[in-house]
């Protein structure tokens, strides 16, 4: 006959191993759900994701200005910021070359947009788009300069010698990349027409590629990205134009007041230099590296002025 | 349960569950390791993926898009690609139409930069891989990554598992009943021993040469083993001890049981020999006993024919007393009896210097020395006994002659008091009466005849001097003053001269005596002792001579007085009728006893009779 202690241990022994084996098994998922289906056999039928609707979001977008997955990359640390500093949700929403953030913005698809100086006037005057900040460049002025860049084996001298060569452009929307190029051009009596051929690029990174291939004899190009490139010697630049307001933070029309000022007010507190820099991705790299200022309209009359007269703008406001 | 099967069992058991445990925590953290690197793989293919298609998304190459995500799926593991873009459209890898239940199954939270979602499907089991297509855009790229291959991998990898702990569980199953066998063998040692010793088998030893606990354990034990062998030799042996005692306090126990002082020596010894044989468990015996004679034995015998005693004849020899006494017992002999050889062991009977005999034993072995020692002690006790038997009858004898004494005192008072009146009446009164008679004539013839009366008075006073003579001689005879005046010798020498000798007797005087008085009671004992011999003398001897000797001799007073008379012989005829001693003689050397002396009668007939006192003073 078994000994009462001894059964006693032998249950406590038993029991510790069927416990550990509960504890073990509990470990391990149990079962799954049903069974999903991947996919129909109705080709026709559109699906489309749900999005989060619970909360008020606001679109950004941006002008392209170099590779477009660098400035998603750019922006998405910025956007971080401004939805902690104004408490509202953001989402970005770039746009792709058959898109127009003109008409994005003027058509309330995009609320909030950094653009630069064509794309403000542009959308200004066909939407009254609104501005409501300029960013601060290295000198810390709400301005910025274009370069006109060639290759380093270039037999380019000056803007004269451009005539009957190529030219490439950023994006047509692109203030450094097509505005300023254009008034150098024009300031140094090359019409477009003097020129074998030229193109627009879509950013200042394709445009950079486009010279350094030798695609295209020279182009238009943001002056801090030109100015690097020239440092590692991969570029010469060609010429460097007069200084003219730097890119913007432009709101939809529709966006309500209340908004727009609090988006202003974080605008203007924030320090990409300073308590920001840490969360922030390559802004050195941006059009507004020291942050933002206030500005308006009127800062953008001599611009306007040009791009009136080289028909990038009618000149006729809404 | 035997300890090795024990142990066997328990380690048996502690393995296998280890070894189920092992197998279950091993395929857990394999399995949790191994879907953890997948999935790290998976989410790092995925971003990759992402990568490389976000520059087509966002320059809306969406041809370029579609045509990576279908070279994706040459990977056999990737089950399908689809991509939500930020305005919510979806594009994705299948020949027909993505189903919303796929794309809402696994969407990604804000915050989180991936999401991973296993389940069933009807192309089998998937894993959803989804990341943002680049940080900040609400663009997500989701894979579906088959998880089949990997419940393979899993599975070989738990057969492997399994396979190898059931070798491992094997192996230590076995190694576990060797270790029963190692640990419980020299217990299982330690327990015959054990058992052994129990058993009462005190010369067992446990024979374990390793050195750990259990070689201490046998080591230990054998000492206490050891010990318990001593303590039980020393018990043993004062157990034995305690019987020998026992068996010499019993045997002298039965000797002394049988001292019955009223009973013959001879009896009491041969029952105390009788039982000591019996107790001792011997085969019989005798004693030699002296008599008065040195020369001369007595021999008791128990259990043994007077005609086996060897040397009956034989005179004690000196030697083998002194060894004896030196408390060497001899095995005299061996002695052959019904074809069968015994030994002879002497023992002496004696009593602080005196040995009165020897103790002869008969045993069929030598005898242990505490039986020697026994034998020894008894032979003390029977010559104590031997002794005081003596003492006893001569204390008997001795009561005896007191009690004839007084008799005799009785009588001659009786006697001397009928003399004293018989002389009395028939003499001094008979003196006295004719006296007053003559005095009476005298008186009456004082009247008429002075001359008569004068003669008369002179007869009368001559009767007077008679009687007063008479008076004299018997008050002489009550206690002579010649005893208190002139001392032993004189008042003797007067006896002898005034006796009442049949003839003529001549009385000399020797000795060396000048005449020193010694002590009244000596003198007095002597002169009764003389006064006795003289008169038997004067009775008896008819001798024409008697010489009185009187010496002082080394503090010694010798009386000796000796007649020329017809002697006597010593036999049966001087004794009276109830066999004593006649009364005279008695009382002589009672007399010379009581004062620590003796008196010896040498006589032969016809050669006179001296009888001498010897009282030390």
């Amino acid at each position: 006959m078994v000994d009462r202690k001894q059964l006693a241990k032998i249950l406590a022994y038993a029991s510790s191993i069927v416990l550990l084996l509960l504890i073990i098994a509990g470990c391990a998922p149990f079962g799954r759900e049903q069974t999903v289906h991947l996919y129909t056999e109705d080709s026709q039928a559109t699906v489309v994701a749900k999005m989060d609707q619970t909360a008020p979001v606001y679109t950004f977008s941006f002008d392209r200005r170099m590779d477009p997955a660098e400035d998603v990359k750019m922006y998405a640390p910025f956007l971080r910021y401004l939805e902690q500093a104004t408490g509202y949700r953001f989402k970005m929403l770039p746009m792709t070359p058959s898109d127009n953030i003109v008409d994005a913005l003027g058509q309330g698809r995009v609320d909030v947009a950094a653009i630069g100086t064509l794309s403000y006037l542009q959308a200004h005057q066909k939407y009254g788009v609104r501005v409501i900040a300029a960013g601060l460049t290295e000198k810390g002025k709400a301005e910025y300069k274009a370069l006109i860049i060639t290759a380093t084996n270039s037999n380019l001298h000056s803007l004269k010698d451009l005539k009957g060569k190529t030219f490439a452009f950023g994006a047509d929307t692109s203030t450094q990349g097509h505005l300023i190029p254009l008034i150098m051009l024009d300031k140094a009596g090359i019409k477009l027409a003097d020129l074998a051929g030229y193109t627009f690029t879509g950013s200042h990174f394709d445009t950079a590629n486009s010279v350094l291939s030798g695609r295209y004899a020279a182009g238009g190009i943001q002056d801090r990205l030109g100015r690097e490139l020239a440092d590692k010697g991969l570029i010469r630049i060609l010429a460097e134009s007069e200084n003219f307001p730097s890119s913007t933070i432009s709101v939809s029309p529709a966006l309500p007041e209340d908004v727009v000022e609090k988006i202003q007010a974080a605008l203007l507190a924030f320090q990409p230099q300073g308590k920001d820099k840490a969360s922030l991705y390559n802004w050195d790299q941006s059009e507004m590296p020291l942050g933002f200022v206030t500005t308006n309209d009127q800062a953008f009359e001599k611009v306007r002025t040009w791009a009136v007269r080289l028909g990038l703008l009618d000149g006729n406001l809404p | 349960m035997k300890l090795g099967r024990k142990i066997t069992a328990v380690t048996v058991a502690t393995v296998v569950t280890l070894g189920l445990l092992t197998v279950l925590l091993i395929s857990h953290v394999v399995s949790d390791a191994l879907r953890q690197s997948v999935q790290d793989k998976e989410i790092a293919l995925t971003r990759i993926a992402a990568n490389d298609l976000a520059s087509a998304v966002l320059n809306g190459n969406y041809l370029t898009v579609q045509q990576e995500m279908d070279s994706l799926l040459g990977d056999r593991h990737l089950g399908y690609v689809f991509l939500i873009l930020p305005d919510g459209q979806v594009m994705h890898s299948f020949q027909g139409n993505i189903t919303s239940e796929l794309v809402e199954l696994n969407r990604l939270q804000r915050g989180k930069s991936y999401a991973l979602r296993s389940f069933s499907s009807d192309q089998g089991s998937m894993e959803d891989v989804g990341v943002y297509l680049l940080d900040g855009l609400d663009s997500e790229l989701h894979i579906g990554f088959k998880e089949d291959y990997i419940q393979a991998t899993l599975g070989s990898v738990f057969k492997t598992i399994f396979l190898l702990t059931g070798i491992g569980v094997l192996l230590g199953s076995v190694a576990a009943g060797a270790l029963g066998k190692y640990l419980s063998s020299p217990i299982e040692k330690l327990t015959k021993v054990t058992r052994e010793i129990a058993g009462g088998h005190l010369d067992q030893r446990v024979k374990i040469v390793v050195r750990d606990e259990v070689g201490e354990l046998a080591q230990s034990f054998n000492r206490m083993v050891e010990a318990l062998q001593n303590n039980m030799a020393d018990l043993q042996a004062a157990q034995a001890e305690q019987l020998i005692k026992n068996r010499e306090l019993t045997a002298v126990n039965v000797v002394a049981e049988t001292v019955t002082l009223e009973q013959d020596v001879d009896v009491v010894l041969r029952d105390a020999l009788a039982k000591v044989i019996a107790t001792l468990g011997l085969v019989g015996g005798w004693i030699s006993l002296r008599t008065g004679n040195r020369e001369e034995q007595k021999v008791i015998g128990v259990d043994v024919q007077q005609e086996e005693i060897p040397c009956t004849g034989c005179a004690f020899c000196d030697c083998d007393f002194k060894k004896l006494q030196d408390g060497h017992c001899l095995s005299l002999i061996n002695m052959e009896r019904d074809g069968k050889s015994y030994k002879v062991t002497g023992v002496p009977i004696f009593t602080g210097e005196r040995v009165f005999g020897a103790m002869h034993i008969l045993s069929e072995e030598d005898l242990i020395p505490s039986d020697l020692a026994t034998l020894r002690s008894i032979g003390s006790q029977l010559g104590t006994l031997v002794e005081n038997v003596s003492l006893w009858s001569e204390l008997k004898l001795r009561e005896e002659r007191v009690s004839q004494l007084l008799e005799k005192i009785m009588v001659a008072q009786e006697d001397e008091r009928k003399r004293i009146a018989r002389e009395l009446h028939d003499e001094t009164s008979q003196s006295l009466a004719a006296l007053a008679m003559r005095l009476k004539a005298g008186q009456g013839w004082l009247k008429r005849d002075l001359y008569r009366a004068e003669e008369l008075l002179e007869e009368s006073k001559n009767e007077t001097v008679r009687i007063m003579r008479e008076l004299h001689n018997i008050i002489y005879h009550l206690r002579p003053t010649l005893l208190d005046d002139l001392g032993l010798v004189p008042a003797l020498s007067w006896l002898a001269e005034s006796g009442e000798w049949g003839k003529d007797v001549q009385v000399e005087v020797h000795g060396e005596w000048n005449g020193d008085r010694i002590g009244a009671q000596v003198e007095t004992a002597l002169f009764r002792i003389g006064q006795e011999a003289i008169t038997n003398a004067a009775k008896y001897s008819e001798a024409t001579k008697l010489a009185i000797e009187f010496n002082l001799v080394e503090r010694e007073a010798i009386l000796q007085i000796k007649d020329n008379g017809q002697g006597f012989t010593w036999d049966d005829s001087v004794e009276n009728s109830q066999g004593k001693k006649p009364l005279g003689i008695l009382g002589m050397m009672e007399r010379a006893s009581l004062l620590g002396g003796w008196v010896t009668i040498d006589t032969l007939p016809g050669a006179g009779t001296s009888v001498t006192a010897t009282i030390p003073l």
